[in-house]
């Protein structure tokens, strides 16, 4: 178990490495972050302004909204899903993937983790403009407790996680059909609309439980509403979600993964 | 013992037919046509340990499907495959622990890292306990003369150091069976000469049984001992290197110049290549004739200048394919 760890462990640091030479594409995407979260605070601020800034929309201030809204974006931007599903696919297609399937690994979990890396080093430049941007816009979350930022820090990470293991899903479809990017984009817009944009609250009573047991909550909403309202009971809902998510999606990708490799079609050379 | 044994090996490939124009619009809602392609078409083999193979054939001859199915990478349609006694589809990892991969055209090394990086990880993907995979990388660094540049990143490396450190990278976890497929492609002539004396190396000092893929003839005459020859899927020969040249070098061509132009006849085993003026370059098959017969077509008084070399092993491989083809046909 040990051993097979440390492999996983290698691949992630590796990668890691790797993305070194990627800082600059960072910085740029780190630009257009900025100018999302500003975009979005100018309307919700404009929104709440309406009623007066001290209003309470469906359970969130506008502080609460702000934090809830940088961190989704945050979670968005993380996770490179369109370029890395694109990566998935075309090394099916193209039959790079047998380079890969030659080694002593399991690809689809080698993926998830390069891909975990790739995301844990945008979010070490992401992170700390989000959090100066909190700052800067509306302060501290209410009612924040230094006991409180090592939880988010792992819901945010457990949902970067789940993310990859669902996209690299979408990626595995390749064995079957041509492109996969129309899953991609589907996915990508369901993690938007019930998501990104608004806390589970906003959405009407009979569709929050669909939403609240999807795997798109323990992405988007999940740990987004955990860093604006706090809570260890939230926590626990959130991190278990996460978790069990994760572990279904982990024996799906590696069910894909086992069906798929058969249809393996590397050309000569 | 045998490292690998093949039996009635094949596979095929399915892909759908595409309609153009009309045709496409007519098939729409129709089940498209299937193609079937016999890539590998029941091949047998083995290979004992410690041999030097090489496995030629032209492009699209079935060679690297089989290597990829040898190597657990292609799943066979039918057949038997074992390789150190796994079965390539079913143990893969099992067994890639076991065996090294070196392709020519497809760099295997993360290209942004250090040629060290990459060792310790591939050391951590094959479980090489840290002191042991630093003393391997010394032991082969000291042996590939990698040293000079073991710290700069592999992107910065000329083809030839990048494929020195491929190799490396392949031998960390001292596999018994190692496949080549096209190593020296792109590479200078002293680079190649270099490569091809490591693999001689490692199959000599180390016993480690080789599998060798190129369109290099010289690479297969300098590495390997044995020979498999495919095409169109299927084997055309499988001989000993010394056999085939010992029965195919049987072709001699003559090139004379004589003193003046005369009329050189033809007869069997005697066939003219090329005349020009007063120069011939004349093909001798000594399985039916022999030097006095053809010496006996002009006088020994006309002759200026003589040159006999036997035909080289490049003509010989291609006159094997260009049969396979021939049969097709």
């Amino acid at each position: 178990m040990m051993k097979w760890f440390n492999k996983y462990l290698s691949v992630f640091k590796t990668s890691f490495k790797q993305e070194k030479d990627t800082t600059l594409n960072i910085v740029f995407r780190a630009v257009s972050f900025l100018i999302m979260i500003y975009i979005f605070f100018q309307l919700w601020n404009y929104i709440y302004g309406q009623n007066g800034t001290s209003q309470i929309i469906k359970g969130y201030s506008l502080e609460q909204m702000i934090w809830y809204l940088i961190i989704t974006e945050l979670l968005y931007y993380t996770c490179r899903y369109g370029l890395i599903v694109k990566e998935i696919s075309d090394e099916i297609k193209n039959g790079n993937i047998a380079y890969k399937l030659n080694k002593p690994y399991n690809y689809y979990l080698y993926q998830i983790t390069s891909f975990m890396a790739k995301s844990c080093f945008s979010l070490i430049f992401l992170l700390p403009i989000a959090v100066i941007m909190e700052f800067g816009f509306v302060g501290i979350v209410p009612s924040f407790t230094w006991a409180q930022i090592f939880p988010c820090l792992l819901s945010v990470l457990l949902s970067t996680f789940l993310s990859w293991t669902i996209y690299s899903i979408i990626g595995l479809i390749s064995f079957w059909i041509q492109d996969s990017t129309p899953f991609t984009w589907i996915f990508s817009k369901f993690v938007m609309l019930l998501g990104l944009f608004f806390p589970v609250e906003f959405f009407p009573n009979w569709l929050q439980p669909f939403i609240k047991y999807s795997p798109i909550y323990s992405i988007m909403s999940g740990p987004a509403s955990l860093v604006a309202n706090f809570s260890w009971k939230l926590f626990a809902q959130v991190a278990i979600s996460q978790t069990v998510w994760a572990f279904v999606f982990i024996l799906v990708g590696i069910g894909i993964y086992n069906l798929g490799k058969r249809r393996v079609t590397a050309n000569g050379g | 013992m045998k490292i690998i044994e093949v039996k009635n090996l094949q596979k095929t490939f399915i892909s759908k037919k595409k309609y153009k124009g009309k045709e496409k619009w007519k098939h729409l809602f129709k089940k498209k046509e299937k193609i079937i392609k016999k890539a590998v078409d029941d091949i047998s083999f083995s290979v004992e340990e410690g041999e030097s193979l090489a496995f030629i054939g032209p492009n699209g001859a079935g060679k690297s499907t089989t290597i990829k199915m040898l190597t657990g990478i292609l799943y066979p349609t039918s057949g038997e495959i074992k390789v150190l006694g796994y079965n390539p589809s079913k143990e893969r990892i099992k067994l890639s622990k076991e065996i090294g991969c070196v392709f020519g055209q497809k760099e295997q090394l993360w290209v942004h890292l250090s040629a060290m990086d990459n060792f310790l990880f591939v050391g951590s993907i094959y479980d090489i306990p840290k002191k042991e995979l630093l003393e391997r990388i010394e032991e082969l660094s000291s042996v590939f003369e990698i040293k000079d540049f073991i710290n700069q990143p592999v992107k910065s490396l000329s083809l030839g150091q990048r494929m020195k450190c491929e190799m490396v990278a392949s031998l960390l976890h001292k596999p018994k069976l190692l496949f080549f497929d096209e190593p020296t492609i792109g590479l200078d002539p002293i680079a190649k000469e270099t490569l091809r004396n490591l693999v001689k190396k490692m199959n000599k000092e180390l016993g480690i049984t080789i599998l060798f893929t190129s369109h290099d003839v010289g690479d297969i005459e300098e590495v390997c001992k044995r020979v498999i020859i495919i095409n169109n899927g299927k084997i055309m020969l499988d001989d000993s290197m010394k056999n085939l040249k010992y029965h195919y070098l049987n072709k001699k061509i003559v090139e004379v110049n004589l003193k003046k132009n005369i009329k050189i006849k033809e007869k069997e085993g005697i066939k003219v290549l090329k005349a020009k003026d007063t120069m011939y370059k004349i093909e001798v098959d000594m399985n039916i004739t022999s030097m006095d017969e053809l010496m006996g077509l002009f006088k020994a008084d006309d002759l200026q200048d003589i040159s006999i070399s036997t035909t080289p092993l490049e003509d010989i491989i291609k006159t094997i394919y260009r049969g396979a083809n021939d049969e097709m046909v």
